[in-house]
């Protein structure tokens, strides 16, 4: 594992805790808000855990750069930059959401942003970033492509695929797996050849990197020297983040494979608490500068689900609008 | 106005739309130096580089992903799939991915990508390499389906797919690749998709049908009008979107209907213009529609099983002969209504 | 919900049967209470028929063309999860089987042709749905056709043949057609009434001077009345001192009628129509002349209803306008008297001394039936109508 960097500049690292407590408390009201009725179809697959993986790798990125996310992406969605409120929009199934209700939780992105979208289908992201990578292969722009995926996607074919053409056409692509230990219920080491996932980068020659998920510092880190040898068109790397999500796979998910021991030593890794109380011990902020700022998260979640709450529905009529350009 | 092959207008079409916009790309198994398992990209490796004519590993989600995530960073690509048996091995990216994108995204995103493969049976190839599938892709909202029969429009409506600014499904048919045929040389030539052509004129039936069977419903027509009865042969050409208007014009003409198609029999295109003509204008048939398709078994090897297997002209005529008692050349026929 | 009868509607009290025209729903089709179900033509008039309930059409007991007894099953409505055997046992109850049974039982009227009907052995008329749309746009009747198709199945050129042939009529004389329901119906009311009445017919002449001198007046006004609204006007203003004449038998008992409403024989080509002027006696000549016109019309356009033909107690017929001088109607049982009218013509008569004078007259039969009234009676109706004639 990558030891954390403290290199950082004050700013970036409350930057940091910053969008991670965002993600957690994004997360831990759409749960609520869910448990509650208020959301209907298909619970939301929460990241609550997971905030160090999509914020120290985004962090990483230039706005310019791509991300393709997961079912488990609303992370992702948010650490590139997407608007609470047309976030809640779209669970809700407003007009407002950024898929004006027709994706839901599971296809939240903002494409303007850079985000090529969230993807139900495991590992589905992977041929598609190669498509991002092939396209700034030509375009000579530099970008880079980050493309997020879970511990099981690596058991697919598409993944392999992936790993394979853009080795082997040496596409500006940082793979992240963010290893959180189950595919649903199944764990992945019984169904894994691998012990170590990022070990399976040597079949493709390819840098493979494990990095401790639950520190945003070294995420951070490790995701930059990946994306600095993508930029410098030396070809793509994976990077294993070791995570964790705290909570069920959906809202009907009781982690019965799991022991609460297991959640309770998880949770004291927890990366937003950790990183909150390393920043006041390291002196980089107070509790009140915090205190403050979590005050204003507070108030950004509460404005966009007012936003949401108050949106209109979609016209029902135009149901089929966006099948097709000409719609 | 030259004779071309089909395969010769493919070439160009693509051709032409490369010189045209930057931005067209070719992605796909041996489609570059070796110029495609059918030859129908030779040359174009020669003239527009690897850069716009990627020849890929045998992974085929990874080719039509690459063309997707090609066609939302400002491409516009053509992703070449060897054979469209092959599709099941890459059919979430085509299904889930390609089709739905722009939807889930709430129109966020075009996808201006071209899925060229090619399909049918007749070559020997068996089951795996032989099938057409179209009705599969037709059957999907968010995909075009354009089944050319024709050099000319093969080239018309391959440059309109290269344009189009959503996910097209592009198919070919392997025993057209050497046929030939006029094909205007105009580099704006172009055929709308979603328009069909009115391939023969004719006033006691109405034949419906698409790809290489259109060529052996216009050989079964020659037979019929040698017996008196006079077909009309309608080549859908784009499947989805679907011409019904014109097939309605036509039905509401002659009050019968024939499909005929090289799929499957069960829930294939015949189906759905059947149903279209069912729901739109039962009012207008005379005679209960005939659907004619490949038998319902995989395709075989041996040349005389694949045959038996297949839509022929001669298996045309007769299912129409069979149909009912004709009135050979009856004025009647042609009363008006 | 139990299953809905739909009975052959009995639209007047003379109404025996009526024939399906066309049926607007399909089987299995739904139908809402007030929406129409079908056409039917009796034989007075063509009517549209509404559904009494709202349902599923579950069975059509008879098809197009068909005659079927007033009151008699003719569909029945479900809402579709009843059972083959509940629709049949309906059916059964009343004494009815269904369609293709009935189709063995009562053969339709056909051409006669070297083939076998194709229905025989069952099932509704097997038509293409073009056939159908065009025989229904032509007003072709599909029972008598012999379909060329597969099965015997009637196809386009079976309909348009058929339209051809109905064009081309006069038709040879080896031809058979079936009489249409309005014949039937006339014919089957000129035998009972030759049957049951020992008629006889008494003529005279009428003086028409005043009356044509009357209508030169009114038209002179701008006002357009017919010798026939003057005859009609004449006769319900007489008819009251003649009871008799205004009146039907019932068994050994006359039963006079409190109003007069006298009928009035229109001919049409497909047959005659008897609209009734009701309570003449109470109406102005311009009032029979308005009601004259409106029936007329009506009939002309096949408008007519029950209503417009119901009612009538003493019928005029009229033929005068073809150059008839005198004829003999038959008595519309269970009316008592018709009187037929010739044309008015100009009769040479004695004038004073010697002279001749050209007096208009027309020639006036009153038919009666014998056991109600003698010939006595007749000739006094005759005399009355004929002095009311002359005292306009």
């Amino acid at each position: 594992m990558t030891e954390a960097s403290s290199s950082l500049d004050p700013q970036t690292r409350i930057s940091l805790y910053r969008q991670m407590l965002r993600i957690r408390k994004f997360e831990e009201k759409t749960h609520e808000l869910y448990k509650a009725g208020r959301l209907t179809g298909m619970s939301p697959h929460l990241c609550i855990g997971e905030e160090a993986s999509a914020v120290g790798v985004i962090s990483a990125l230039n706005p310019d750069d791509y991300i393709l996310s997961t079912h488990r992406g609303h992370g992702h969605c948010l650490a590139k930059g997407a608007e609470m409120g047309k976030m809640y929009a779209e669970l809700f199934g407003k007009e407002t959401g950024y898929c004006h209700g027709r994706g839901g939780s599971m296809h939240i992105a903002d494409v303007a942003k850079g985000n090529l979208g969230a993807n139900g289908i495991v590992g589905a992201g992977c041929p598609i970033a190669l498509g991002a990578g092939l396209s700034i292969q030509k375009r000579h722009t530099k970008q880079v492509v980050v493309c997020f995926f879970g511990d099981a996607a690596t058991n697919q074919g598409t993944f392999h695929e992936a790993m394979n053409m853009s080795k082997a056409f040496r596409l500006p692509i940082v793979w992240v797996c963010e290893n959180n230990l189950y595919g649903l219920s199944t764990p992945i080491e019984n169904v894994a050849a691998t012990p170590t996932l990022s070990d399976r980068a040597r079949g493709y020659n390819m840098p493979g990197v494990t990095v401790d998920g639950m520190d945003v510092e070294a995420v951070r880190a490790a995701a930059q020297e990946a994306v600095v040898r993508a930029r410098a068109g030396e070809g793509p790397t994976l990077l294993e983040v070791k995570t964790y999500r705290y909570f069920g796979h959906g809202a009907s998910d009781h982690r019965p494979y799991r022991t609460r021991e297991e959640e309770q030593d998880w949770w004291k890794r927890c990366p937003v608490a950790n990183f909150r109380r390393k920043l006041l011990s390291e002196g980089v902020t107070t509790e009140a500068d915090l205190a403050e700022l979590e005050q204003k998260i507070d108030a950004e979640v509460a404005a966009g689900i007012a936003f949401a709450e108050s949106s209109p529905d979609p016209e029902p009529e135009k149901s089929t609008l966006y099948v097709y350009t000409e719609d | 106005m030259a004779e071309k092959t089909y395969r010769e207008a493919i070439i160009e079409a693509m051709a032409e739309e490369m010189r045209r916009d930057e931005r067209v790309v070719l992605i796909g198994e041996d489609v570059g130096r070796f110029g495609g398992a059918m030859g129908a990209s030779k040359g174009l490796f020669q003239e527009f580089g690897s850069d716009r004519v990627i020849d890929t590993p045998i992974s085929e989600a990874a080719i039509i992903g690459s063309g997707l995530g090609m066609a939302l960073t400002g491409q516009r690509p053509i992703a070449e799939l060897m054979f469209i048996d092959f599709s099941g091995v890459c059919m979430d990216q085509i299904l889930n991915q390609v089709a739905k994108v722009r939807y889930m995204l709430g129109g966020q995103v075009k996808v201006p990508l071209v899925i060229r493969t090619q399909a049918g049976a007749g070559k020997g190839y068996a089951a795996q390499h032989s099938q057409s599938l179209e009705a599969w892709f037709t059957h999907v909202p968010g995909l075009k389906v354009v089944m050319p029969a024709t050099p000319r429009d093969a080239k018309g409506l391959l440059k309109s797919a290269i344009r189009d600014d959503n996910p097209v499904m592009f198919i070919e048919h392997k025993l057209l690749y050497n046929t030939k045929g006029e094909v205007p040389e105009d580099p704006d030539f172009l055929i709308p998709l979603g328009v069909a052509e009115v391939k023969r004129e004719g006033s006691d039936l109405t034949i419906v049908s698409h790809s290489r069977q259109v060529l052996n419903c216009l050989e079964a027509a020659g037979e019929l009008s040698r017996q008196g009865i006079e077909a009309e042969v309608i080549d859908l050409r784009t499947l989805r979107p679907m011409d019904f208007e014109a097939v309605k014009a036509s039905v509401e003409k002659t009050g019968r209907l024939v499909s005929v198609e090289e799929g499957y029999p069960q829930c294939g295109i015949g189906a759905e213009v059947v149903a279209r003509v069912a729901e739109h204008c039962m009012d207008s048939l005379d005679m209960p529609p005939i659907r004619i398709a490949s038998k319902d078994s995989p395709i075989p090897f041996a040349r005389i099983l694949e045959q038996e297997t297949l839509p022929s002209p001669r298996r045309i005529v007769e299912r129409i002969l069979a149909a009912r008692k004709w009135t050979r050349h009856s004025q009647d026929s042609r009363l008006a209504v | 919900m139990a299953l809905t009868r739909i009975i052959m509607p009995k639209t007047g009290a003379e109404m025996e049967e009526g024939r399906i025209l066309a049926w607007r729903k399909q089987e299995g089709e739904r139908i809402e209470q007030g929406e129409i179900l079908l056409e039917i033509e009796t034989d007075k008039a063509t009517m549209e028929v509404e559904a009494n309930a709202s349902g599923l059409l579950l069975k059509r007991l008879y098809r197009e063309g068909d005659a079927v007894p007033a009151t008699r099953l003719i569909a029945v409505l479900g809402e579709g999860n009843e059972s083959e055997e509940e629709v049949q046992g309906l059916i059964r109850t009343e004494g009815q089987t269904p369609l293709n049974s009935t189709l063995a039982a009562s053969p339709p009227a056909v051409h006669a042709t070297s083939q076998p009907a194709p229905a025989a052995g069952g099932g509704p008329i097997k038509a293409s749905p073009l056939a159908r749309r065009l025989a229904g746009e032509k007003g072709i009747d599909l029972a008598p056709i012999q379909g060329t198709g597969p099965g015997g199945r009637i196809e386009k050129d079976d309909v348009l043949r058929a339209a051809e042939a109905s064009a081309a009529r006069p038709s040879t004389p080896d031809d058979l057609a079936p009489l249409s329901t309005m014949r039937r119906a006339i014919a089957r009311r000129v035998i009972r009434s030759k049957q049951e009445i020992p008629d006889f017919s008494v003529n005279m002449p009428m003086e028409m001077t005043v009356a044509l001198k009357k209508k030169k007046e009114l038209e002179a006004a701008g006002i357009r009345v017919s010798i026939n609204d003057l005859v009609i006007l004449a006769v319900s203003r007489v008819l009251p001192s003649h009871p008799d004449l205004n009146a039907q038998l019932e068994g050994d008992s006359l039963r006079p009628h409190r109003e007069i409403n006298i009928g009035l024989a229109v001919g049409a080509d497909d047959g005659l129509y008897v609209p009734t002027i009701r309570n003449a006696d109470r109406l102005s000549l311009e009032e029979i002349a308005a009601e004259t016109r409106r029936l007329a019309v009506k009939a002309e356009q096949k408008q007519l209803n029950e209503a417009d033909m119901a009612g009538g107690t003493f019928t005029v017929s009229n033929l005068g306008m073809f150059g008839v001088e005198s004829f003999t109607a038959i008595i519309m049982p269970p009316q008592t008297a018709i009187l037929s009218l010739g044309s008015v013509v100009d009769r040479a008569v004695r004038g004073e001394g010697d002279s001749v004078v050209w007096q208009p007259t027309m020639m006036a039969t009153l038919t009666v039936d014998h056991r109600v009234v003698d010939g006595l009676s007749a000739a006094r109706f005759l005399r009355d109508l004929n002095s009311q004639l002359m005292s306009f």
